[in-house]
């Protein structure tokens, strides 16, 4: 039955129970005026499309967002959730494989996602691979295998990356010995593996050149050439001492620097803008007073930077040793010309992981602990908004821009 | 004018309480009040205040062995003060054996925890036990020692289902080796 027949029968039904002409008379001018109406305004909806499938407009707007879902509970399923985070829209997701990293290069619209599956879902052969999709359809358009040995650890954006130039991508190895797969983004294919022993992780510079964190407390730098072939390797002299307060190896490059904190939070500047790296002057994050209160730095990953000279580093106000992965209550923010606090932004829900945005009024990202992500000014602590249901366990976020 | 400076303008004549301050106990306490009002991620020190009772509904457990106090399906266990993962005790296992079908990574990050009992510090290995998804049941974090990954033989942040016949994590050990320094 239409809904313009129940309502005309419900209407005429209740005039003859209650045997009142006036009101049969007013159903009867309601109901044509209500037909008369629906006629004019009502077109036939019309049949849709099957398959139908949305594309995203690329470039993407300012405020884009990727939350990274480490999946702790079903680590063989992790993906990645593309946000806006000025509309709250979910635009779409990616899915992949255990232990996984995201980086994207806006230059060519494409996201690069290492994940490590095996051919048999939970058993069978390990294959580690880089998964590589598009920025408007977030499909897959090429994958290069990698030799099965991938870093697999819990979240940590250091694991790869992508050089300055936009040319080679970079994949830390460890099984347990150390290297580095260098993999040349034209040609979308590995082009050298390069042997790190006693060094991890990936900090690229400006130039083609990328340093590591080494076990003894030194870094060292390595240098490729246009073929993505080793041209140098420099070892620097021991400046870390990670047995008594070590430089977390999260950390935030701006201006061609990495700014590295210590567990204790000690900032220490390692100049990446020329071929060798140079490490700079080392100030504190906090004052002798807040020391002793116990401020710290927190949260998974803490640090994020940007391009006007600003460092905003997540810290904690019950710090110990061993506090160094906990949830962060606040962020403070740094002018990096004077090394000063100039803002300390407490946050509504504490944090696991921050970021921020670029341009004149970059915003701050947070996954806080309850899995959401919660946006706010990153120039004025102001929170803005939340996103919520964003996977399992969402344990980091990177900006698009 | 750069962000810097307008941030200066902002900040100017403003002044913050900036060292609210509480203990540890007190913000354990907070993130596990978080946790009982909502979908809260099991994580990090949030881990611990989940799974060292009460609402874990894990049945209460011993080693059986003198001088091992403690429960080894709680977080709290003396053994776990390193620790980055499911329980085994939780997951099939026992504080120091894989579950069934599983398989114990034979190489791994390690710690140095006191034992209450004798007040002696005793060297555990945290073996993870590979070959199966996620056990997802009793998640501990906690990170006394921890060094970045960089020093891996103190890194919890690591798969260590390395050199196992599969690589799938399923959950982690906490294995006495022996007494450490003093």
């Amino acid at each position: 039955m239409s809904l313009r027949r129940v309502v005309f029968f419900q209407f005429w039904q209740s005039a003859i129970i209650g045997g009142r002409a006036e009101t049969a008379c007013f159903a009867l001018i309601a109901l044509s005026i209500f037909s008369l109406a629906a006629s004019y305004s009502q077109a036939e909806l019309k049949p849709e499309p099957i398959p139908n499938v949305v594309s995203l407009a690329t470039p993407y707007p300012a405020g884009y967002a990727i939350v990274h879902d480490l999946a702790f509970g079903s680590l063989i399923d992790s993906s990645f959730s593309l946000v806006d985070i000025n509309t709250r829209r979910f635009k779409g997701m990616i899915s992949a494989g255990q232990f996984s990293t995201i980086d994207f290069s806006v230059g060519r619209q494409k996201y690069y996602v290492g994940e490590t599956v095996h051919s048999r879902g939970s058993r069978g052969q390990r294959q580690d691979v880089i998964a590589i999709y598009d920025f408007a359809d977030l499909k897959l358009v090429g994958e290069v295998d990698l030799p099965p040995k991938r870093m697999n650890m819990v979240v940590n954006e250091s694991s790869t990356a992508i050089t300055a130039d936009d040319r080679f991508m970079l994949v830390f190895n460890m099984n347990p010995g150390t290297s580095i797969t260098v993999i040349d983004l034209d040609e979308e294919a590995i082009v050298s593996e390069i042997q790190t022993p006693g060094c991890y992780m990936l900090y690229p510079g400006l130039k083609s050149s990328f340093f590591m964190m080494c076990g003894n407390g030194s870094l060292v730098s390595i240098g490729l050439d246009e073929k993505g072939q080793e041209t140098e390797r420099w070892s620097s002299a021991v400046f870390n001492d990670i047995d008594r307060d070590p430089l977390s190896e999260k950390a935030a490059f701006i201006q061609g620097v990495w700014y590295m904190v210590t567990y204790a939070g000690e900032v220490q500047p390692i100049d990446a803008s020329a071929q060798r790296p140079v490490i700079g002057k080392r100030w504190w994050l906090t004052s002798e007073a807040e020391r002793a209160a116990n401020w710290r730095p927190a949260g998974w990953h803490g640090k994020s930077g940007h391009e006007d000279g600003l460092l905003w580093v997540a810290m904690t106000e019950n710090g110990y040793e061993g506090s160094h992965k906990d949830p962060a209550t606040h962020v403070w923010v740094y002018d990096l010309q004077e090394s000063r606090r100039i803002l300390d932004i407490e946050l509504k829900i504490p944090a696991l992981s921050i970021a921020t945005t670029k341009g004149k009024q970059p915003k701050l990202l947070v996954v806080n602990i309850e899995g959401s992500l919660d946006v706010y000014e990153g120039i004025k602590g102001t929170y803005l908004q939340s996103i919520h249901q964003l996977g399992e366990t969402p344990f980091m976020v990177h900006a698009i821009d | 004018m750069n962000l810097l400076e307008k941030l200066n303008k902002f900040t100017e004549g403003a002044s913050r309480e900036i060292a609210r301050r509480s203990s540890r106990r007190g913000f354990i306490g907070m993130l596990g009040t978080a946790l009982a009002g909502s979908a809260m991620l099991p994580l990090l020190p949030v881990a611990r205040a989940s799974s060292s009772g009460g609402g874990s509904d894990v049945p209460a457990q011993t080693t059986g062995i003198p001088g091992d106090p403690g429960d080894p399906s709680s977080c709290d266990y003396w053994r776990y003060c390193g620790i980055d993962g499911f329980l085994c005790s939780c997951c099939g296992g026992t504080a120091n054996a894989c579950p069934p079908g599983t398989e114990m990574s034979p190489v791994t990050w390690v710690g140095t925890c006191r034992n209450p009992a004798d007040g002696l510090n005793y060297v555990i290995s945290y073996n993870d036990c590979c070959g199966k998804s996620s056990c997802g049941r009793c998640l501990c974090n906690r990170n006394d020692d921890d060094r970045p990954v960089y020093r891996p033989s103190a890194n919890n942040d690591i798969n260590w289902c390395v050199g196992t016949s599969n690589n799938i994590y399923n959950c982690s050990t906490a294995v006495l080796i022996g007494l450490g320094s003093q």
